[in-house]
């Protein structure tokens, strides 16, 4: 009888947790199609309590619908008295530490939401930190980006070998070092 | 009704071994070690009050609900640390399955902290690496691998002179894990099918330029990019192929059979092992690669294991030969411990105080010579021992791999000899559980 009981609940459990990760991981995109999105209205909102709650949030929209092609980076520049200086750099060309991909999702979330310029204007501190900047020293942050053509057709290896990245740029955050320190 | 509740009892609680688990536990425990450990010195900006995100900027980053981390109360670089450190111990705990349990709950616990203390950096490999970790907690059984089942198995060959049967367990987790894996795939495939570029064929040039992720230099990416439609199609074909795997299958045994029946799932893993070394090696998105390999374990039943064994030994004629003291504690540890590595199972060993044995593998071979050291003789008449012999069947232990190249660097070998020399010189002042040197 126990073991009955133990069987049911178990196979509840997988039942419910199936349910629970297909209607969660349905992203807005896939919503559109009708299956999905009958999913998503029916369960999404029962199973959010409990993918939070496990940790098990989750949807993959990996390079799609389309792959990004917008590419960023982030320098940070201090004002020494008379030119700005390069103190700190968050890119594609700074790959050699442990993490970057870290840091590089880091910085994409940033950019991609404004709301969250507090959080940015932490990163620039964390440059002061580094650095050794005294407190209000003037420190900028500059986003350097460009993006990467779009074709309707796939183009030859000698188009690729001509094109280069054109990049633009402008100030995004101008603030000065504070007296606390950000490790 | 009783034949649908036994098909349903089968289909959740039908036996399997629990290795593909403990495996995954153990590569688990690993992965997180390493993912974790190289982020030392990016700890208290990442996870405390002191870095990016202070509790009063939290409202910026912090889920509003649901939400559960130690960190939330623990927010002081020092302390952060502190908690990082026991987090690091508990994977290794994990890795090598000591208080399997205990240390994969732990674990589990402590990961899920730093991540839910800031969802910034995360990317799809710690959302796997989670998943994972969310399994191994409900799996019923973790001992394989680990320690504990070693030294049961140890105390079983002293007594029987053999090794436990497999440790077992019910499939349901293997279920949730496989579709844990589906849904990964397949909707990213769909996410993909709705855009353009990956119909285009075009996604994978556009892939290959962005410089987050590309690791050669551009003139590299040029080149790999005149592949971009196959690339792009062939993501786009593997992803979605991940649906036929929810077909039943007394549907699928009804359908034109393109491949060896039930082996679907093994040419989905294989596709997937190219696939994602692929990426590996040409971009770096972090842990995505390892940690889907790691999945990967777990996917593993006991008859892709047998398939993949065949698969390895399908050029060996026979076992390689072990003859070793039955007399000798240190010789019986070292056997037993060798048969639990032997995952291949290319291994037969024999006590060469069995006559009868010994003069079967080969008459010619002398009780004296024997009696020095272990001998290995292999189906086509080779024979080695000693130090040699360990390195001529470490090519035949498939946990021996990473080390076997390395046994033939110059020097090694002299060093080699010289201690297995020592060691079976003194064997007989050892007993089942240590030597008096």
């Amino acid at each position: 009888m126990i073991n009955h009981l133990r069987k049911t609940l178990i196979v509840a459990f997988c039942l419910w947790h199936v349910t629970a990760l297909t209607a969660y991981s349905v992203t807005d995109a896939m919503s559109e199609l009708n299956i999905f999105g009958f999913i998503r209205n029916t369960v999404y909102q029962k199973s959010r309590p409990y993918m939070f709650s496990m940790s098990l949030w989750q949807r993959w929209p990996l390079f799609a619908p389309d792959p990004l092609r917008r590419v960023i980076a982030y320098t940070f520049e201090a004002w020494t008295g008379d030119s700005w200086e390069v103190v700190g750099y968050i890119g594609p060309d700074d790959k050699s530490a442990f993490h970057s991909s870290s840091m590089l999702k880091l910085m994409r979330r940033l950019d991609e939401n404004e709301h969250q310029g507090s959080l940015r204007e932490r990163l620039a501190y964390r440059t002061c930190s580094q650095r050794g900047l005294l407190e209000g020293t003037k420190i900028r942050v500059i986003r350097s980006y460009h993006v990467i053509p779009r074709h309707a057709r796939p183009q030859s290896i000698s188009w690729w070998m001509q094109w280069e990245p054109h990049w633009q740029s402008n100030e995004v955050l101008s603030t000065t070092c504070p007296d606390t320190p950000v490790l | 009704m009783s034949t649908l509740l036994k098909n349903i009892d089968t289909f959740f609680f039908r036996k399997i071994s629990a290795g593909g688990f403990g495996l995954m536990r153990m590569f688990w425990g690993l992965t997180i070690l390493w993912w974790m450990g190289t982020m030392y010195k990016h700890v208290p900006f990442f996870f405390s009050d002191a870095g990016l995100i202070p509790t009063d900027l939290g409202y910026l980053s912090f889920r509003s609900e649901y939400r559960f981390t130690l960190l939330e109360y623990i927010v002081e670089p020092n302390q952060v640390y502190m908690l990082y450190f026991a987090m690091l111990i508990a994977a290794l705990l994990t890795t090598i399955g000591k208080w399997a349990r205990v240390s994969t709950t732990v674990t589990v616990i402590l990961f899920f902290s730093f991540q839910e203390r800031n969802l910034l950096p995360l990317c799809g490999g710690d959302t796997v690496l989670r998943c994972i970790g969310f399994m191994l907690v409900i799996c019923p059984e973790l001992r394989a691998f680990s320690i504990g089942r070693a030294v049961d198995q140890w105390k079983n060959w002293q007594k029987k002179k053999k090794l436990l049967p497999d440790l077992q367990m019910s499939i349901w987790p293997y279920r949730l894990l496989l579709w844990q894996a589906t849904i990964i795939y397949l909707f990213s495939g769909i996410e993909k099918g709705l855009g353009t570029m990956w119909w285009d064929g075009t996604a994978a040039a556009a892939v290959y330029h962005h410089t987050h992720f590309t690791m050669f230099p551009k003139w590299v990416m040029d080149i790999l990019s005149g592949g971009t439609a196959i690339v792009s199609y062939f993501t786009l074909i593997y992803e979605l192929a991940w649906m036929f795997i929810l077909v039943p299958h007394f549907i699928s045994r009804r359908l034109p059979q393109v491949i060896h029946p039930g082996s679907y799932k093994r040419a989905l893993l294989l596709g997937g092992l190219i696939f994602h070394l692929g990426i590996g090696l040409t971009m770096n998105v972090g842990i995505f690669v390892v940690a889907i390999l790691v999945m990967y374990l777990g996917l593993m039943l006991p008859e892709d294991w047998k398939a993949l064994k065949a698969f390895f030994n399908r050029k060996r004629k026979g076992k390689t030969h072990l003859l070793f003291d039955g007399h000798c504690g240190l010789c019986q540890r070292s056997v037993c411990f060798l048969h639990q590595m032997d995952s291949l199972g290319r291994l037969d060993f024999v006590d060469f105080h069995d006559e009868k044995r010994r003069k079967k593998i080969d008459p010619t071979l002398k009780f004296a010579d024997l009696d020095k050291a272990m001998h290995m003789k292999t189906v086509d008449g080779r024979t080695e021992k000693g130090f040699d012999g360990f390195r001529m069947i470490s090519w035949d232990i498939i946990w021996l791999w990473p080390i076997a190249p390395l046994l033939y660097i110059p020097g090694i070998p002299v060093i080699g000899r010289r201690i297995y020399a020592e060691i079976a010189k003194r064997r007989r002042k050892c007993d089942h559980e240590g030597c008096a040197m």
